[in-house]
């Protein structure tokens, strides 16, 4: 979008010149409005403050999260370990650290091939329109019809469960919402003025698929996105309850699920990593709940 | 007359003698407070695919198909043999012939009475259909039966094991004017709709997935038994849900509750609810850690005996499994008769094992491992399973080798890739049942390397092992038997077939105020003829 704006030409000179204000960069206007979203300012620092962590946080914390350290089923801050230890007498809070990476990797990474799907049908299915739009949209159908969770188990199960399978299947049957926006944006902005000019001065399609139309139908896209983060974090939490996590992985889900039998005689084994994935959902939420008011065109006025 | 039956024949003869006085009718466990008749018990299931113990192991099936089914002989406290169907028995001098005289006014639940061929239909049945039919009965020559309740077999060769099979869960006696149809027995209607048993309870309400449900048979050949009226097994498949019904009262008798050592620990705290690991000694239920022998580095003994040296069993025992299991010692449970504690043993020692990799070849590589191996989680018992993996693949850290878990999604899988022989290593367990010969042998015998799982998958093969197997198959007597038992098992801790880890925490919940429950070494998948519901 801002791309699209510095190319803009500059208005003609008014014939009397009368106070104008200064030009504000639509990027900067956007990181304003963000910046007043209080919510917004909150998940942003909560977000931070957890991929911080789970960057930094294993090189200054170094107890080795699979490592037997004290003795099992330990509530929080009886021993030398902060969180407690689960039912091995593996340290909490180095798992919940290192866990961190995995989680937020896993999320961002099932994100990422949500949008890559969704974006490329919907995009073709919507600038193409007649039978690629139809066949697409009935492919879109077909996956929006399939239960998300047990399709995913399926998969899982099928080729072993690792983390890029885990993040593959869940990209796959995530990616429809997606598919559907970017389309009707697609079929909003392929009938416009300016891309019929680029059209009529010969662009070909990729071009006006890739250069031309996508970045006007981002904003939408960009929150999309930013809330399936959250949601595939929330879906490999769902799969690792259900046992579908990388043995060789720590996640936080898997170490809810891993830690659910002993739910009786630990209930902080289960509800430190839960609290850890909530804090990041709803952080991740929020900031998509900001960037949303804060990118949309017609609420900036208010 | 009795003595290659007996597993323990010093106690065991009184006790046939003083069964022989009470005509049958009062096997072991006399209690002091009058028992009473009636009452419903309420126990659950795990969920089963057939109620025809004749078939299929396990407990699933055999918890209450032993109570559906009656067996020729009961096991009770000790090993010791009890009439049940067979009234009495005796062997010939050559011992290649055991005559059995069976009770005669015993009826099937549709009335029709039991004879000698029904007998002879369901050892048949069982020989060719049940996982250890062969192993069992495979030395049963032929079947007489000379008059409708006299029944003979004649034997190839002496079976020294042959009465702990003969009992129900083995060995069930199923009606052979319903089975015998010409169909395939594993698959058989009747295994599930409308079973026609023998045993002290009948079918009153099967719902498979939801309920069963066992009512007194009122025409049971043993008089006034069983006490109970009424024996529930609500279907409940998660552990968790299970111990929450067990702390509520709502489980009366779980035996194989599958619960955690935690689990007991918050279960014994509760008023009323009772938990003990008694009655588990014939099942024998062991966990190892079953590496492939055809392959490196596992080939190599000294690789084995340094991953032995690594693993900390009773680490595993005392802390992770709250001192609630005793580390295995050899292939043979604690609570067989033929075990021997006198094996080798291998320190924990991480910098020895660290060593004995190094004189094995397995120096520290350039990226920082010696070696890497897939280590399989099978499907079931996870509770044991997946610490005891986690845990090893922590200690194999420390040696500087990488293991990578794999967690089968389903039972499945995990028994193709074990059984086709395609894996590194993988947790495992199984259970030794009364008589080596059916749950030990099967892991050593060379002629059992088979695409069959829980047969000698690992792919352990030796003549002198073999030598001894095959003695110890067929020696009668029963202290030359455990000598030679004692070597077999000091030899397969000697070899590491297989690296032994701590026994299953197997234990039974059960709430106050129920008498009688069975002190046989089978336990809860024991008759429950002779318990009562206190007032």
């Amino acid at each position: 979008m801002s791309d699209r704006a510095t190319e803009m030409p500059t208005p003609p000179a008014l014939p009397t010149p009368i106070a104008v204000p200064e030009a504000v960069s639509p990027t900067r206007q956007t990181w304003q409005m963000f910046y007043q979203n209080r919510a917004a300012m909150l998940g942003l620092c909560i977000l931070l403050v957890i991929i911080i962590t789970s960057i930094v946080g294993p090189l200054l914390y170094t107890v080795p999260p699979r490592e037997m350290v004290w003795m099992p089923l330990t509530p929080p801050g009886q021993s030398e370990y902060l969180l407690g230890t689960d039912y091995l007498g593996r340290d909490l809070l180095a798992g919940l650290i290192n866990g961190g990476r995995v989680t937020i990797t896993i999320g961002f990474a099932a994100a990422v091939l949500t949008v890559l799907i969704g974006v490329t049908i919907g995009a073709l299915a919507g600038f193409f329109g007649g039978w690629v739009d139809t066949t697409l949209m009935k492919v879109t159908e077909f996956f929006q019809v399939l239960p998300n969770l047990l399709f995913a188990m399926v998969v899982v199960m099928l080729f072993s469960p690792t983390l890029t399978n885990i993040a593959i299947a869940i990209g796959i049957v995530s990616w429809t919402a997606t598919a559907r926006l970017t389309r009707a944006e697609f079929l909003r902005i392929r009938e416009m003025d300016y891309v019929k000019a680029e059209r009529s001065i010969g662009a070909g399609n990729s071009r006006l698929i890739w250069k031309v139309i996508l970045p006007n139908a981002a904003p939408p896209l960009i929150i999309v996105a930013a809330l399936s983060i959250g949601s595939a974090i929330l879906f490999e939490a769902g799969l690792s309850f259900l046992g579908l996590s990388d043995p060789n992985a720590m996640s936080w889900g898997r170490m809810v699920g891993d830690n659910r039998p002993y739910i009786l005689d630990s209930v902080w084994g289960v509800t430190i990593p839960g609290l850890a994935i909530f804090l990041t959902v709803l952080a991740i939420s929020l900031v998509g709940d900001g960037l949303n008011d804060a990118i949309n065109p017609k609420l900036r006025q208010r | 007359m009795f003595t290659i039956f007996s597993a323990n024949h010093k106690r065991l003869l009184p006790l046939i003698v003083a069964a022989f006085a009470a005509s049958a009718t009062l096997p072991a466990g006399t209690a002091f407070a009058e028992p009473k008749q009636g009452g419903s018990l309420t126990s659950f299931s795990t969920g089963y695919r057939t109620l025809n113990p004749g078939v299929q192991s396990g407990a699933a099936t055999g918890a209450p198909g032993s109570q559906i089914f009656a067996g020729l002989v009961t096991v009770e406290k000790d090993y010791e043999i009890a009439p049940y169907l067979a009234k009495s028995w005796s062997v010939s001098d050559d011992q290649l012939t055991v005559t059995f005289d069976l009770v005669e006014d015993a009826r099937f639940h549709d009335g029709v009475a039991i004879t000698g061929e029904d007998v002879k239909f369901s050892l048949e049945t069982v020989k060719a259909n049940h996982p250890f039919g062969r192993s069992m009965f495979g030395s049963v020559e032929s079947i007489d039966v000379p008059e409708p309740h006299k029944v003979v077999l004649n034997l190839s060769q002496p079976v020294p094991g042959l009465m702990l099979s003969l009992q129900p869960l083995l060995m069930p006696i199923m009606p052979k004017h319903i089975y015998d149809d010409g169909q395939d027995m594993k698959k058989h209607p009747r295994n599930m709709e409308d079973v026609v048993g023998s045993g002290p309870f009948k079918v009153e309400e099967n719902i498979p997935a939801e309920r069963l449900t066992l009512v007194r048979n009122e025409d049971f050949f043993i008089a006034d038994r069983p006490y109970l009226d009424r024996i529930a097994y609500p279907i409940v498949k998660d552990p968790l849900t299970r111990v929450l019904m067990l702390e509520k009262g709502e489980i009366a008798y779980a035996p194989f509750s599958g619960i955690r050592p935690n689990d007991a620990k918050r279960l014994e705290n509760v008023d009323g609810v009772n938990m003990t690991t008694d009655g588990y000694d014939a099942i024998g239920y062991i966990h190892y850690l079953e590496l492939n022998l055809r392959d490196k580095p596992f080939s190599d003994r000294n690789v084995r005996e340094a991953l032995a040296h690594a693993i900390d069993t009773d680490f595993l025992s005392k802390v992770i499994f709250g001192g609630r299991t005793v580390p295995g010692t050899g292939p043979l449970h604690t609570g067989n008769l033929f075990y021997s504690a006198d094996t080798p043993h291998y320190d924990a020692d991480l910098d020895k094992a660290a060593s004995m990799l190094d004189e094995a070849g397995y120096p520290k590589g350039e990226n920082g491992e010696r070696f890497s191996f897939t280590l399989d989680i099978p499907s079931w018992a996870p509770q044991a399973h997946v610490p005891m993996a986690e845990y090893i693949q922590a200690q194999m850290a420390k040696l500087d080798i990488k293991v990578e878990l794999r967690r089968a999604p389903d039972f499945g899988t995990w028994v193709k890739r074990i059984s086709s022989w395609d894996y590194e290593a993988t947790m495992n367990g199984s259970f030794n049942y009364p008589d080596p010969v059916i749950g030990m042998h099967r892991h050593f015998d060379c002629d059992n390397i088979k695409n069959v799982i829980w047969s000698n998958t690992q792919g352990y093969c030796d003549p002198e092992m073999d030598k001894m197997l095959d003695a110890a198959a067929i020696e009668t007597d029963f202290e030359a038997r455990k000598k030679i038992y004692a070597d077999i098992q000091a030899k397969a801790q000697q070899d590491l077939a297989m690296i032994y880890m701590p026994q299953d925490f197997s234990a039974t919940v059960y709430q106050d105020g129920i008498g009688n429950l069975p002190d046989s070494p089978f336990g809860g998948l024991a008759p429950l003829t002779n318990v009562y519901l206190e007032d």
